[in-house]
């Protein structure tokens, strides 16, 4: 069977269920932010996958990619900077501790 | 390149991905995580090329195995404890967490063998030329945003980073 | 013509004090002399009106048969349709020129009064307020447009009993007044309303003819219980027994306020919704008795408890409260011609009377007690003349106006009724008493306090022009109104005949004229005790200077009745609704404790939340879509 459509969109669904699962799991925020990587790069393999095998007739799909990469690399640099900063404030980065929304 | 060559490198390929995506979840060391991270998103960017986006896989080598993999570690450095290696532990919740993983795969499983999608490809001779056309034309206006979205994130991590001005 | 514009414009009237009003109290109450200047010039121009509608009225031949009608639609609610306008009839014309004549005069003496008070423009906006209201109920076209000017009325009262705000007792005072006319508007309200329901019209005209057809056709059951709720307000405004306790606490106000409005003008409210009704209550014979009696009763009442008091204003209440009451028993004995008569001698000799006791006041550093003044007839002789004039009115000595009224009184009581005749006229024999008392106790004999007695002086002519006008009203107006036929313009049904009964005329003037001689010898030859006469009289003395003890058994019924009630509500919400509350604010309470045990504040629980949400809807649009028919 050749490989198609389908076998990048479940790879992209593993890839970004194991992101999920380190967002979810993990103490630290790096981690955290690792995952979170993980899963924007699950959809865009599904964004260039789209766009190789449906029937379309330009690189929209791959374009959406590169916002989307624009953006993730955004949010890495401030997520490491919010990282930072808490680690400043807090002497930790460990988000069991940040419970500050408690109700 | 031949069909059955394409099968085994994107095999190949997928197993790099998941394996080191699950290495970067699972690793013990915050610095392995990163270094596995780092590959994974090599992976990735053989993965593009091979579906015929070369643009997009050079700019995931640069961007992602490059800058962001160079930002996360400059993180891990910068919040190091003291003490031993950077760890990377579970919280309470792994266990329900993994068990609503898995629940949450299934459920993407189920929709995408039970999704219907029209057939056909569309494979770009030169993605460079093509991706350049429309940013520069039909996405002018996301390209100008984005381009603001990311001034404003390096201000705003400058400011972040920079702290209140005591320290 | 002039008069012509005043009768069309009559709207004016009321309208241009109300305007003052507006002006000073939003723009110039900073500056005293400028908001006086207002007031007067729009008291004036009301006053032009008002003499303008007057020669109107006689000139054009308006009639109580035929009056003068403007209305327009205020307001219409469901069916209801209710205007407001003017009617003009003689009554409304003597009243508007009782009323802007007083007012004129007495704004006139506040600016003396009033001058370096810190609120002299706010005085002045509340008296242009009044002024309005009150103009504006004489000239009301229906009950509810009464009802409204009636309620500004008892407003402004109470803005001016309590104008020294800063004293508890005007405080008091104000209260008071306010919450026990109250119970009377009450009344009058209910009564309102049943005629609305019952007749679905308010307009006086409308009503005058409806309601005797309608006693003749289902008798007077219902039309006497209507009656008799109408009658409260008058009651409770015009300070009848038993709701007269808030008048003379009312003194609490400036000087001028009693004159205007707890003498002259808004007491007579009372007297005048009577008359404006009297088609009603002409009907209903057990009405007018009722009337007649409360009337002549508190006449008694309020002159007996006058004889003891000391407070120079205090006197002047009860011998408004007794004068009010002659005025309702000519309303309960039919004579609408005596009653207002009555009243607009009564407004000017009154009003005069206690202009006088404002300017004694004002020379005395504000003492009110007469037995911490005398000799003053040397220190004020145009205050001690004018005084002297409003006394001989008030006793019913001719040829001052209050004997020809009061003999009007006298003679319609004396057709109807034995004892209430017998009442009338001994009431008007303590009213010289304790009249003649005052006066001798205040300008004849030594002065009790040399201090003030050295300070005391004549007061400046802007107060004492308004008191030589006034006792020239007290002296010509009984007279003119005799001669020139008073009865034919202001009655009900036929013309009034103006006859003097010459027994009861000769035998009440001597009556007064015995009390004169009687207080002559205690108070200024002090040939008798009046120590040792308050002693020999004991229980009775004790009673009268006490006022028969009426506000300290509303108290303590007040203090029985009130004090049960808020028990038991004390209990219902304590117990029921405060149990209500808590029980749902502890369920309440309880519940989110439970849900918020889900907020822990800990971002990742939220987007696992998250997670399952999606999980569920995507399972459930997959559930939709595959199993109930759908397609993916």
């Amino acid at each position: 069977m050749s490989i198609g459509l389908y076998h990048c969109l479940l790879l992209a669904a593993i890839l970004f269920a194991i992101g999920l699962y380190g967002v979810l799991s993990k103490r630290n925020i790096i981690a955290i932010l690792m995952g979170v990587e993980l899963m924007l790069n699950a959809v865009n393999i599904n964004f260039v996958a789209f766009n190789r095998y449906t029937p379309v007739s330009d690189l929209t799909g791959q374009l959406m990619t590169v916002f989307a990469i624009t953006v993730g690399v955004a949010e890495v640099a401030i997520g490491i900077a919010l990282a930072y900063r808490i680690y400043n404030d807090r002497q930790t980065i460990n988000v069991d501790k940040l419970d500050n929304m408690k109700g | 390149m031949s069909e059955i060559l394409g099968t085994l490198v994107f095999y190949a390929v997928t197993v790099v991905i998941l394996g080191t995506a699950l290495g970067v979840v699972l690793s013990k060391n915050l610095v392995h995580s990163a270094l596995l991270m780092t590959a994974c998103f090599i992976g990735i960017g053989v993965l593009f090329i091979w579906l015929n986006a070369d643009f997009l896989g050079a700019m995931e080598f640069m961007l992602y195995s490059g800058g962001v993999a160079i930002l996360v570690v400059m993180g891990i450095m910068l919040t190091k404890r003291q003490d031993g290696a950077p760890g990377n532990p579970f919280n309470v919740r792994s266990l329900p967490a993994l068990a609503l993983v898995v629940l949450f795969l299934a459920i993407m499983f189920l929709v995408i063998m039970n999704s219907v999608v029209p057939a056909g490809e569309f494979i770009s001779p030169d993605t460079v030329n093509g991706l350049a056309d429309m940013m520069l034309n039909t996405y002018i206006l996301p390209f100008e945003i984005a381009a603001t979205l990311l001034l404003a994130a390096l201000l705003g991590a400058i400011i972040l980073a920079k702290g209140d001005g005591k320290a | 013509m002039f008069y012509e514009f005043a009768l069309e414009h009559a709207w004016l009237i009321p309208l241009l004090p109300a305007i003052a009003f507006v002006i000073i109290g939003m723009v110039t109450r900073a500056y005293g002399k400028l908001s006086a200047i207002i007031a007067v010039t729009m008291s004036v121009i009301s006053f032009l009106l008002s003499s303008g509608v007057t020669y109107a009225v006689v000139n054009n031949g308006i009639t109580v048969e035929t009056p003068f009608v403007q209305q327009l639609s205020w307001m219409h609610i469901g069916s209801v349709n209710i205007s407001m306008g003017v009617l003009i009839d003689p009554l409304t014309a003597m009243m508007l020129m009782v009323v802007s004549t007083v007012s004129l005069l007495v704004q006139i003496y506040s600016c003396g009064y009033m001058k370096g008070d810190p609120g002299y423009g706010r005085f002045f906006s509340f008296l242009s307020l009044f002024a309005a209201s009150m103009l504006g109920l004489v000239l009301a076209v229906n009950f509810l447009q009464m009802y409204v000017f009636w309620e500004l009325v008892g407003l402004c009262s109470y803005l001016l009993i309590g104008f020294y705000y800063y004293k508890v007792s005007a405080r008091e005072a104000a209260k008071k007044a306010f919450m026990t006319t109250r119970v009377g508007d009450f009344g009058l309200l209910l009564g309102i309303l049943l005629l609305q329901l019952n007749f679905g019209t308010l307009d006086f005209m409308a009503l005058k003819e409806i309601i005797p057809a309608h006693i003749m056709s289902a008798g007077t059951g219902m039309m006497t219980f209507i009656a008799l709720l109408i009658f409260v307000g008058p009651i409770g405004k015009s300070g009848q027994f038993p709701l007269h306790v808030w008048l003379p606490d009312a003194m609490e106000g400036p000087t001028p306020v009693s004159a205007l409005i707890h003498a002259a003008t808004m007491v007579v409210a009372g007297v005048y919704l009577v008359g404006r009704a009297f088609f009603m209550f002409n009907e209903l014979p057990e009405v007018m008795n009722v009337i007649a009696w409360v009337g002549g009763f508190t006449a008694f009442f309020a002159a007996s408890i006058a004889f003891t008091q000391t407070a120079i204003k205090r006197i002047l209440a009860y011998s408004t409260i007794s004068q009010l009451g002659y005025m309702m028993l000519a309303l309960g004995v039919g004579s609408l011609t005596a009653s207002f008569f009555h009243l607009m001698t009564h407004a000017f000799f009154k009003a005069l009377l206690f202009l006088c006791a404002g300017a004694v006041m004002h020379a005395m550093q504000d003492e009110a007690n007469i037995f911490k003044m005398g000799g003053l007839k040397s220190k004020m002789p145009i205050t001690f003349a004018t005084m002297t004039i409003g006394v001989l009115a008030i006793s019913g000595i001719p040829p001052f106006a209050g004997f020809f009224s009061k003999d009007e009184i006298i003679v319609a009581t004396a057709s109807v009724s034995t004892p209430l005749y017998v009442l009338a006229t001994l009431t008007a024999f303590m009213t010289a008493f304790y009249m003649a008392r005052l006066l001798f106790v205040t300008f004849f004999g030594k002065p009790a306090s040399e201090e003030s007695y050295e300070h005391a002086h004549e007061v400046s002519w802007l107060m004492l022009a308004p008191l030589v006008v006034l006792s020239a009203l007290a002296v010509v107006s009984g007279l003119w109104g005799h001669v020139c036929g008073f009865g034919e313009w202001v009655r009900f049904g036929a013309a009034h005949e103006a006859g003097i009964d010459m027994t009861i005329a000769v035998s009440s003037t001597i009556l007064s004229l015995i009390a004169f001689a009687i207080a002559w010898n205690i108070y200024v030859a002090r040939r008798w005790s009046s120590d040792a006469i308050a002693e020999k009289c004991g229980i009775l003395y004790k009673l009268s200077y006490n006022k028969f003890y009426i506000d300290e058994i509303y108290a303590a019924l007040i203090k029985v009745v009130v004090d049960g009630i808020a028990k038991v509500f004390y209990w219902i919400d304590i117990y029921i609704v405060d149990g209500v509350i808590n029980g749902l604010a502890g369920l309440v309470g309880g519940i989110s404790s439970l849900l918020s045990k889900a907020e822990n504040g800990q971002a990742q629980h939220y987007a696992g939340i998250f997670i399952c949400g999606v999980v569920i809807l995507v399972a459930y649009s997959l559930y939709y879509l595959a199993v109930l028919g759908g397609a993916l």
